[in-house]
């Protein structure tokens, strides 16, 4: 390393821690708010909204998602997610 | 592999599996930028009737963070969709397909590329491309190379782009490797030893679908522009792949068909070959796949002290002394995949995103490619337009890292470290036996043909 010392380098690296066609033309980067990593920007790709999934990860939180077309979205309801959970362990509908 | 089957649940879907992904300055147009991510792993050229083709569910996207947080600035997304046009028959072909609208190719498949950039609304750069067909055989698909002549689109202002399937670049010796970390023409030094031997191509004779661009170096810089200073931080850029389906997915008994509803989750991701595969345990892997490269600080440890480089000593008793007495934080290894290397550290060279830890393929642009015999063992070659500064198609990645992790660039940083005497010369013994790479655009050799083709032969 010539012009630049070991412990620079650490610091820099972390190394001394354990752990048919068509084209729009390019415009400025803008400093904003990132993309989000899966944020869909197709039109084309959005899904219908036939298909509503309504689901529970943790009963006790009281959170309800629903799934429908490329969006979520969620609610807090206690009593219909105990209300659920009784129901799917007594499997009855 | 470099990130085939690398982690368990995705290693159950292949369709969104990230097999490679390559990124350099094209040597043929050195303005120039190619991306390229590859998907599908192990294609056996005979795999029909059903062959491969993109996922129509999938969401897959290439990502390019420019100013060192190791955030998405610019990402260029790919959807398909295929389609049926004879529905009497179960034939992927009812006769010799000559071009990519002949009604004889039944199941055709066409894609749309949205470019992002951070801060702008989605561009919609190409709607309905049609993907080229597999390469069926030779009177499915007769003189298959012009379906990728066909099927290479401009984007307008020199920019290209292609989807559809390619022959394998990667070479590696699976069989080797997985058996106890076997090097065949080091396998003599093995703690169970058996004679030297070549290596063998464990992806011989296979395909892979791939997604390529070819980009002008202004669209993902930093300032807009074609650096040429190696020393400026804006020269560098970081590059990821990753593939997503919807949350939810149910299927319906009515269709046969599974449908999908809420929004995409990244479900596979890959920059640097062979992190999460040999890096990551595999009791993370399926998480790792799950994170955005800038939450990477969290497997700085698994790189710090990589478990391979405690294994190699143990399997090849008494040839790596010293990297067995090694005790140190593998600092080499943290810049090479989570910083990239500092001004100072390799002359004339950098590819240095910042202090944020995250696996991303590190191009500098202001590194001219090498046109005349490039050495596939990049930097640690000589070669500075090679792997780890990018990836090109023929960089031979498994070498280098191989050598890196039994502690070949230790010194870079720790001159006190002196590389055992085998570290510069292990290897795992192959090269790609697959249809050659071009030298153009898209680079990757045109697939294997199911009919010319033939399978390997099975020893119990």
């Amino acid at each position: 390393m010539s012009d630049t010392t070991r412990r620079t380098f650490l610091a820099l690296t972390g190394g001394g821690l354990a752990a048919g066609a068509t084209l729009v033309a390019p415009e400025a980067i803008a400093t904003t708010t990132p993309i989000t990593e899966t944020e869909s920007g197709d039109p084309d790709g959005a899904g219908d909204d036939t298909l509503i999934v309504a689901y529970i990860q943790d009963p006790k939180s009281g959170r309800i998602t629903v799934a429908v077309g490329d969006r979520e979205f969620s609610f807090y309801d206690r009593d219909l997610t105990k209300k659920l959970g009784r129901l799917a362990r007594q499997g009855k509908s | 592999m470099s990130s085939h089957r690398e982690a368990p649940e995705i290693s159950k879907d292949p369709v969104a599996d990230n097999t490679d992904v390559y990124a350099f300055v094209s040597p043929d147009k050195p303005d120039m930028v190619t991306l390229i991510a590859n998907f599908i792993p192990f294609q056996s050229p005979q795999g029909g009737p059903n062959f491969y083709e993109f996922g129509d569910d999938v969401l897959y996207q290439i990502h390019v963070s420019n100013r060192g947080d190791a955030r998405t600035d610019v990402v260029y997304q790919f959807r398909f969709h295929t389609k049926i046009r004879n529905d009497a028959t179960f034939l992927y072909n009812t006769g010799p397909i000559k071009k990519v609208d002949d009604p004889t190719w039944n199941r055709p498949q066409y894609y749309s590329v949205t470019k992002l950039v951070r801060g702008k609304a989605p561009q919609i750069l190409a709607r309905d491309l049609a993907c080229p067909p597999v390469n069926v055989g030779t009177r499915s698909t007769p003189n298959y190379a012009h379906f990728t002549a066909d099927t290479t689109y401009s984007l307008g202002g020199g920019r290209k782009v292609f989807a559809g399937q390619r022959a394998e670049a990667f070479n590696v010796d699976l069989g080797s490797i997985f058996d106890l970390g076997v090097l065949r023409p080091f396998q003599m030094l093995h703690l169970i030893p058996s004679a030297a031997a070549v290596g063998v191509n464990g992806t011989q004779g296979l395909n892979v679908h791939s997604i390529a661009l070819q980009l002008p170096i202004s669209d993902l810089t930093r300032n807009k522009n074609a650096p040429k200073d190696v020393a400026d931080a804006a020269s560098v850029i970081g590059v990821w792949a990753t593939a997503s389906r919807r949350r939810a997915r149910v299927f319906n008994s009515a269709t046969g068909k599974t449908e999908g509803a809420g929004r995409f989750v990244q479900v596979s991701r890959l920059a640097n070959p062979l992190f999460n595969e040999v890096i990551t345990p595999m009791a993370y892997k399926d998480r790792w796949n799950a994170d955005a490269p800038h939450d990477d600080s969290q497997y700085a440890k698994y790189v710090s002290k990589p478990e391979l480089a405690g294994l190699l000593p143990v399997l090849y008793p008494g040839v790596f002394p010293n990297l067995a007495a090694y005790t140190k934080p593998r600092a080499d290894l943290l810049a090479i995949l989570l910083t990239g290397i500092p001004n100072g550290v390799v002359p004339g060279f950098q590819n240095f995103t910042g202090t944020t830890q995250a696996d991303m393929v590190r191009l500098n642009v202001a590194v001219p490619p090498t046109k005349a015999a490039p050495n596939p063992l990049g930097v640690v070659g000589g070669d500075l337009a090679g792997f780890p500064n990018g990836r090109r198609v023929f960089d031979d990645v498994v070498t280098i890292e191989l050598r890196a992790i039994a502690g070949l660039t230790i010194p870079l940083v720790d001159p006190t470290f002196v590389p055992d005497g085998a570290t510069s010369v292990i290897k795992d013994g192959t090269t790609n036996t697959n249809p050659p790479t071009s030298n153009s655009f898209p680079y990757l050799g045109n697939p294997g043909g199911g009919f010319q083709s033939s399978p390997g032969t099975a020893v119990v």
